[in-house]
């Protein structure tokens, strides 16, 4: 299984359609905050459209 | 249609919903609603936690999808106090205590501009890591006939979950149950590959996010009168008949399927199932934040 990893998604981009005909959603309510596999397509698509890592945001609070 | 008595313990017993607790008979109906605040502004998150819940519904005939994996119903009758408040709304959610990005769904206002400073709002169903708005299944960025929340009216609503694999679930909420035509429904066709499967840790909670502290508070903002949650998704028509009569199960498949219900409340803690099957909800609310008031 591959590592679970939170991305913050820019603001207002609220799917992503990806190659493998998966879809990534997003939400405002959220912030944005999405939480994917590493090693997936919906990563690198996330990755593509300018998400970055960042860390647990239910750990941040 | 053949109608069945809440106190009508010898039906409801057969039920598929069962009991939690052996159960007493049925309650009839409480004298007042439940008050929900709301939010202090769109992003707060120091604000009191108020909220009935209950934790672990998995272990105990409702898991996120249902007692049979083949989904579940939930009917209320609410009030969303006008004016809207500001930001986002939490009215019922099967979800885990903190936000994973799945394994939970629910059906709430939202807010149109897209934001915690939103003062106007669309029904929504809230699912994998998105909100969708409309009977086509939009989020919000591209709606297309969205269902307007109109605060101050009293609306008795069904929410209807079906689940026919691991990768295919429907979620459909009917805002008004006086008019369930296209468009005036939202629906979801969930295809996220796996999307709560796995049997997840389930809390049933009804008036905030339990995330909040993470995101901002998602208060419930109106008055809850009346609901039947039911473990197994029931037909429209069977629904609508629920919907038409919280003092009894009207329907066989309500009666076999019925979780927790209430017809009113008599304090904020009368949270003992008005419909016989022994399960009680918590009152999560430390400082008091809930309250009742007359009936809608």
């Amino acid at each position: 299984m591959s590592e679970k990893v939170w991305l913050q998604m820019p603001a207002g981009v609220e799917r992503i359609d990806c190659p493998d005909g998966t879809v990534v959603y997003a939400s405002a309510r959220f912030h944005w905050k999405i939480r994917l596999d590493r090693d997936s397509v919906k990563h690198q698509a996330a990755m593509a459209a300018g998400a970055v890592e960042i860390e647990d945001p239910n750990e941040a609070s | 249609m053949a109608g069945y008595s809440v106190s009508d313990e010898a039906f409801i017993r057969r039920g598929r919903g069962g009991f939690a607790g052996g159960g007493g008979g049925g309650v009839g109906s409480g004298s007042s609603a439940l008050l929900f605040p709301k939010n202090v502004s769109g992003s707060d998150t120091g604000a009191p936690y108020g909220v009935i819940e209950f934790q672990n519904s998995q272990s105990s005939g409702l898991p996120i999808w249902g007692a049979s994996n083949a989904g579940m119903t939930m009917i209320r009758k609410i009030k969303v106090t006008s004016p809207d408040q500001t930001g986002y709304y939490a009215q019922f959610w099967m979800a885990q205590g903190s936000f994973t990005g799945g394994n939970y769904h629910g059906c709430h206002p939202y807010p149109q501009n897209q934001s915690n400073s939103g003062t106007t709002h669309w029904w929504e169903i809230a699912c994998e890591s998105a909100d969708f708005i409309d009977f086509q299944g939009n989020q919000p960025g591209s709606p297309n006939n969205p269902q307007v929340v109109n605060a101050g009216s009293t609306l008795t609503q069904i929410y209807i979950v079906t689940r026919s694999g691991a990768n295919s679930k429907t979620l459909t909420f009917y805002p008004d149950a006086s008019d369930t035509s296209s468009p005036h429904f939202i629906q979801r066709n969930a295809t996220t590959a796996g999307y709560g499967e796995g049997n997840p840790s389930i809390r049933v909670v009804i008036g905030d996010s339990p995330w909040f502290a993470s995101f901002q508070h998602e208060r419930f903002g109106g008055t809850k009168d009346a609901i039947k949650i039911f473990n197994e998704p029931l037909t429209l028509s069977d629904a609508l008949s629920e919907a038409a009569n919280f003092g009894a199960l009207t329907t066989s498949a309500g009666a076999a399927a019925i979780w927790w219900g209430k017809n009113g409340f008599n304090t904020v803690d009368d949270l003992t199932c008005s419909y016989g099957t022994g399960r009680s909800f918590t009152r999560t609310d430390s400082s008091n934040v809930l309250s009742t008031t007359t009936r809608l």
